[in-house]
């Protein structure tokens, strides 16, 4: 049997919708041969252009997804504390880039932190959970300063901001997806390679190879 | 057992659906009805909030998600109930940030809420949103209409974010639903920070 919230919360959300369906229904609209660009200033071309930030940028695809591998490695509490450290800490980042706050090295803090997450990964690193934190958040600034002061000026920067903390979250769960795999004797080996892998793309990165 | 009927992707399906053909032209006022679904998305503060304190609700005892609700559809309905009295919208964009910060990191580190602090917040929420409304000056047949539709909005994005709290939070055997939520629940206080952020740029 249901609780009793979850009863409450699902009727109010079929009358809701159903009130919104019916007035929809009601209202005259245009028949549109085109849908039109997604252009920065929609809102839905500003979440893209957020969204599409992080994963244009094969270092920050490189330490989320590491984040995520980590997380997955270090096991609960670690498994949801990262992915929801990382995001408020990278927040901060991003308001220090966009109220112009200068933070040295921003591209080189990034590639370390691939370096970094790689290595920790490959190595079974199995820090205390302060310790994960605190490594994680130092990085998440970076990632963050970069995002705010990459803000295209055309996008409204509120739905930008949800783009591209969505895109971090999903390449966390991703990193966490397959990190489940250290579980099997295999793939606890896999993981530790994509760590040396991750690692390795975070030195090319800082060589300026990649 | 019949299976629940999948209400989002029928809901979907039928948005998108052709509407109808009418003999005659719309029922009056229902077009300000849409005008008024569509503007909490223009105060984008008042969406993020909202869904936030939904998110925290739906995750707490029905008691508390009772109470507190009902407090913030109370105080949101009264706030809009003063538009006949002022003319400036009372936009108080750090409060409701702050709020939905805040009520974002309650949700990440999943901690319950005293009945009466969710009730003090969603009724505070309420109000600070209700009152940055204010209609253009039309007929109340045309305000009504309007208002209704920003109520029926932020109702429909409480539930919306309450139900899935509420489905996240359930016991299960799997970890990764309540993981998901605190995970929302960061997300909505990194959007809300980054806003405030942004906000005292200028």
């Amino acid at each position: 049997m249901k609780p009793a919230s979850e009863n409450f919360t699902s009727r109010a959300m079929i009358v809701s919708v159903a009130v919104v369906l019916i007035a929809d229904a009601l209202t005259g609209k245009a028949a549109l041969a085109h849908t039109g660009d997604l252009n920065l200033h929609t809102p839905a071309g500003g979440f893209l252009s957020g969204f599409t930030h992080p994963l244009f940028g094969w270092d920050h695809v490189a330490a989320m997804v590491a984040v995520g591998l980590w997380g997955a490695f270090l096991g609960t509490p670690a498994l949801w504390i990262l992915p929801v450290v990382f995001p408020l800490i990278m927040a901060v980042g991003g308001a220090l880039g966009v109220l112009g706050v200068p933070l040295p090295a921003v591209e080189t803090g990034i590639a370390v932190s691939a370096v970094v997450l790689g290595a920790l990964i490959a190595f079974a690193v199995r820090a205390p959970l302060w310790i994960a934190a605190l490594i994680v958040g130092t990085f998440a600034v970076f990632h963050g300063h970069a995002h705010g002061t990459e803000l295209p000026r055309a996008v409204n920067p509120a739905v930008y901001a949800a783009g591209f903390v969505v895109a971090t979250g999903l390449l966390h769960l991703l990193g966490l997806g397959v990190g489940l795999a250290a579980n099997r004797p295999a793939g606890a080996i896999a993981v530790r390679v994509g760590g040396a892998l991750i690692a390795g793309a975070g030195i090319a990165f800082l060589t300026g190879i990649l | 057992m019949r299976a629940p009927l999948p209400v989002f992707p029928v809901a979907a399906c039928l948005l998108f659906a052709a509407p109808p053909a009418w003999a005659h032209g719309p029922p009056p006022g229902i077009g300000g009805f849409m005008f008024g679904l569509q503007t909490p998305f223009i105060l984008i503060e008042q969406v993020l909030a909202t869904l936030a304190l939904g998110l925290l609700l739906g995750a707490q005892p029905h008691g508390v998600l009772k109470f507190a609700g009902l407090a913030y559809l109370c105080a949101l309905l009264l706030a809009l109930g003063t538009l006949e009295f002022i003319r400036y919208p009372v936009r108080l964009i750090i409060p409701v940030l702050s709020a939905g910060a805040l009520i974002g990191l309650w949700i990440a580190i999943a901690r319950p809420v005293p009945r009466g602090l969710a009730v003090m917040i969603a009724a505070s929420l309420g109000i600070m949103i209700g009152l940055a409304y204010v209609p253009p000056p039309n007929h109340w047949l045309q305000i009504i209409p309007m208002t209704a539709g920003a109520y029926g909005c932020l109702v429909l994005l409480l539930t919306a974010a309450g139900g899935v709290a509420a489905l996240l939070h359930a016991p299960r055997k799997s970890l990764w639903p309540a993981v998901g939520l605190r995970v929302l629940g960061s997300w909505l206080a990194a959007v809300a920070l980054f806003m405030l952020a942004l906000w005292a740029r200028g």
